[in-house]
């Protein structure tokens, strides 16, 4: 299998010499193509800020991130807009839609920076919206939408340029449950249909149940990985849940 | 305590605060600057007629100060609103820390007292300093001597100062009071994450309005052009049609032309959905459709300072040239015939005068003449009744005077004017008056009357001038020859000359006797150091008052551009994340950056220079019963103004809302 993404002993330090807190703690693990992997862990666990480094956003103390072999953590200025540009979709949980642009404008937007033709563009939105069931809404402004029908449109923006890597920061952190299962089965479709890659970053036991592996964060560490197999998603949220216990306290908040 | 959290304030957040800084401080120099002159003033040498002149100018300018100062702390007012909108969150969490309501706003208090307190200083002291280079200037545009360079300083002025923006900061502090004491908690917490509601405008009520806007403007534009005779038959309140037009059609076009623009726009799919255009568009005009009745203030405001500094300037370089043009010998005297003195021998001032009749030369004596059948009116022959219909307020009863060939010749010569030859049944008009009526009077060919004689016109309008001035406003002379003219009919004899010396002692001791010279018959004397000093003083009052609201409301217009630019690139910062999320070049994020504010700079500019077009127009035609045929002058310093302070604001603004949005890992 294509390996999409692989960090290596990763280790991301804040504060000053006397004060050290290590947010991530010589993590290293590897994405494949095609692959859901949801990374879970309580509040200050190191998984946002794990996913902050692999988007560039934040940058690494040591150890090294490859996506489709190359290192991320050399690049720098325009190269790292192209990186993102090209490699990777964003889905996060405050959907961050550009309120003065309607929906369609919104997921134009990503493939205009592309310097993709207007045709072009036209030709991937309507053939997304068909897919995600957006049709309706793509001439409506962000403020006219419901929460869900926000992140849905926020995931065509993130598919739509095709990425190696889909990246999602709590995707239904601000969703209500009907509108969380809509949008994680347009997740799974489009991984499964579109062979979409796609790391999650939850503290949610039911979201996490649609990848197919999870890997357990706790104190910048990775305490435990489960892959999903052939099990039921029902069978897999079990196991999930039997590893959250065993993370202790914190994480049963959060259920 | 308190005190200790509004200093830490300022200074944490003194880079937000540049704009309004710089504003304040401006509007506190200028203030003093203009209410300076006095003491600016007081070191020139000067005569008690530009003494006058100046007393004049100080006077309108404390009036005009009055005015200014509203305008002012309008804009303090509304700068203020701005800085505390973006401190929402913070006077949130002073709240649920249990601050009240009647702290966070003596905080608030303490802040701008600090902020007054500071740009009352600097501005005062810049003030200060400026106006030591503003008085040379003061000199120049007296074209008075400074005999010796002092440093000057009013402490009226700077008191002045202090009550005017003392009263204005005072009143913003109400209003941040009135505002704190408003705010909802949840409001305060909840500010930067409340989601902005896009004004949706439907697109064929804007595209009507915007025909309907583009409709008004061409009516005002047509009104105080082309129509602007017929216009001005009626009373001057008739203008408020055109001005109330261009208002109301300057705010409706602001209403309408985002949506409409980018209704064409989003249809252009190339140009539209190129890199972050698609962005770039729909930012600009949201921007455009939450302030559309200051955008259409600011456009005002930039129209009216464009008219108004052109029109200064154009005034004060048409009386520096003109002088020389229009009064080209030294001095004049006018003696009038009466029905008690019906002689006059106006040449005894200089013959009985040992000095004068040795420092003048071109001593040249002429009289004019009166038919009392020959008024304005039948002075137009045929054309008289047509003119009648056309310009019904005219005076048309008014006399006109002739004057003999041979005496026109001595005056044409002495002020370098083409000499003339008449027929017989010829007589000629002299004139410099831009007005088309006699032309036309000649084009008819029309023959008229006087003393008895028929006669018919010279071929062309002669263009010259018998009394000196300031500007060509000479309606029309009638030229006849010597022997027509009916020597009972005399009007007034006229005296021109020039000084033979150089020495302005004597220059001015002859001024002088001019000035005390009382004859028995009635005299009017101009001298061409008179006209001079009159014409330099007005000019000066124009380009000053010009200046002065010229610049506040350049700074003003400017000032809430930036302001409303920079406070929305603050609730923008994450809209620039997500873009950079998605991949847009550093570049081209500054780029589009650049664009809005270029844009949202340019918009209420580009109507104000087209409003302008049509304004000057209207302010030539105004200024040409003055003598003045273009403003292409004054507007070449006006735009130079513009650009500079405009400019400014708007590098300033850029530089600072690309620091908001730049992201610090």
């Amino acid at each position: 299998m294509e390996k999409i993404l692989s960090v290596k002993k990763v280790e991301k330090y804040y504060g000053s010499k006397s004060s050290l807190t290590k947010a991530i703690n010589d993590i290293s693990f590897e994405v494949e193509k095609g692959e859901f992997v949801a990374i879970m862990g309580a509040s200050g666990s190191g998984k946002t800020t794990l996913l902050n480094m692999i988007s560039t956003i934040d940058k690494v103390t040591s150890g090294h991130i490859f996506v489709d072999g190359d290192d991320i953590t050399k690049l720098k200025g325009n190269k790292l807009n192209k990186f993102r540009r090209n490699k990777l979709g964003f889905i996060f949980q405050d959907f961050n839609l550009l309120d003065t642009l309607t929906g369609y404008e919104n997921i134009s937007l990503a493939l205009s920076i592309q310097g993709i033709s207007y045709k072009e563009q036209n030709k991937r939105i309507s053939d997304i919206a068909e897919k995600l069931g957006i049709k309706a809404i793509l001439n409506k402004y962000p403020y006219q939408m419901s929460g869900g029908e926000k992140q849905r449109i926020a995931s065509a923006r993130a598919i739509i340029t095709n990425p190696s890597l889909i990246l999602a920061d709590e995707p239904t952190g601000a969703l209500d449950s009907k509108s969380s299962r809509q949008l994680l089965n347009s997740f799974e479709y489009l991984n499964k249909e579109l062979n979409s890659t796609i790391l999650m970053v939850t503290h949610d036991a039911f979201t996490a149940s649609y990848a197919s592996r999870v890997i357990f964060i706790k104190d910048g560490k990775i305490f435990n990985e489960i892959h999903k197999g052939a099990e039921s998603r029902k069978d897999f949220f079990d196991n999930i849940i039997e590893v959250v216990t065993l993370l202790g306290g914190d994480l049963n908040d959060a259920l | 305590m308190l005190c200790k959290l509004s200093i830490s304030n300022i200074k944490k957040s003194f880079k937000d605060y540049a704009i309004y800084f710089i504003t304040l401080i401006l509007g506190v120099c200028i203030f003093y600057i203009f209410n300076s002159m006095d003491s600016q003033t007081a070191m020139l040498t000067v005569t008690s007629r530009q003494n006058e002149m100046i007393e004049l100018m100080i006077q309108l300018l404390s009036y005009v100060s009055v005015f200014v100062s509203l305008i002012l702390g309008f804009l303090i007012i509304y700068a203020s609103r701005f800085l505390i909108k973006k401190r929402n969150k913070e006077f949130g969490i002073y709240m649920t820390l249990g601050m009240s309501k009647r702290k966070i706003s003596f905080v608030l208090l303490i802040e701008t007292f600090i902020i007054g307190l500071i740009s009352l200083v600097v501005g005062l002291l810049l003030g200060i300093i400026l106006s030591q280079i503003t008085s040379i200037f003061i000199a120049n545009m007296f074209e008075a001597d400074m005999t010796k360079f002092t440093f000057n300083f009013s402490k009226a002025a700077t008191i002045k100062t202090i009550i005017y923006f003392g009263i204005i900061y005072f009143i913003v502090m109400i209003f941040n009071t009135i505002i704190v004491s408003k705010n909802k908690l949840i409001n305060l917490l909840q500010a930067s994450k409340k989601q902005e509601k896009i004004k949706l405008k439907n697109t064929i009520i804007c595209v009507i309005l915007f025909i309907i806007s583009v409709l008004m403007l061409g009516t005002a534009y047509y009104l105080v052009t082309e129509k602007i005779n017929e216009l001005l038959k009626y009373e001057v309140s008739i203008l408020l049609v055109p001005i109330s037009l261009g208002v109301l059609g300057t705010a409706i076009f602001f209403y309408s032309v985002a949506g409409m623009i980018l209704k064409i726009l989003s249809k252009c799919h190339n140009l539209y959905s190129k890199n972050l255009n698609t962005f770039v568009f729909k930012q600009i005009s949201s921007k455009i459709n939450t302030m559309v009745i200051s955008i259409s203030i600011i456009c005002i405001m930039l129209f009216i300072t464009l008219c108004l500094l052109s029109s200064a300037f154009t005034i004060k370089n048409f009386f520096n040239e003109s002088i020389n043009k229009y009064a080209p010998v030294d001095f004049e005297l006018i003696g009038y015939y009466s029905d008690e003195t019906k002689s006059i021998n106006i040449n005894e001032f200089i013959e009985d005068d040992n000095i004068i009749k040795n420092n003048t030369k071109d001593i040249t004596i002429v009289t004019d003449y009166y038919d009392k059948n020959l008024n304005y009116g039948s002075s137009l022959g045929e054309y008289e009744n047509e003119v009648r219909d056309r310009y019904p307020n005219v005076r048309y009863d008014s006399p006109v005077y002739i004057i003999g060939v041979s005496d026109y010749n001595k005056l044409a010569k002495i002020y370098n004017c083409d000499t003339i030859k008449l027929e017989n049944d010829e007589y000629a008009i002299v004139s410099n008056y831009e007005t088309d009526i006699y032309k036309e009077v000649i084009n008819r060919d029309s023959i008229i009357n006087i003393f008895g004689n028929r006669l018919k016109p010279y071929k062309k309008i002669i263009d010259g001038f018998i009394l000196i001035g300031v500007n060509p406003t000479n309606l029309g002379f009638f030229v006849v020859n010597d022997n027509i003219i009916e020597n009972d009919n005399k009007h007034s004899q006229i005296l021109v000359g020039n000084y033979s010396t150089n020495d302005e002692k004597v220059i001015e001791d002859i001024e002088n006797k001019i000035e005390n010279y009382k004859p028995i018959f009635t005299i009017t004397k101009d001298t061409k150091l008179e006209i001079k000093e009159a014409s330099v003083g007005l000019s000066a009052i124009v380009t000053f008052i010009g200046l002065y609201l010229g610049i506040i409301f350049l700074i003003s217009s400017s000032a809430i551009l930036a302001l409303k630019e920079l406070s929305d690139c603050l609730d923008d910062k994450n809209k620039y994340r997500v873009l950079r999320q998605i991949g847009a070049d550093e570049k081209d994020i500054n780029k589009s950056l650049f664009k809005q504010t270029f844009i949202f700079f340019m918009l209420p500019l580009s109507l104000a220079i087209i409003h302008t077009i049509f304004g000057l127009k209207f302010c030539t035609f105004i200024l040409s019963s003055l003598g003045v045929n273009s403003i292409l002058d004054g507007s070449a310093i006006t735009f130079a103004f513009l650009i500079a302070i405009y400019g400014i604001y708007f590098v300033i603004t850029y530089m600072c809302s690309r620091n908001i949005i730049k992201e610090r890992n």
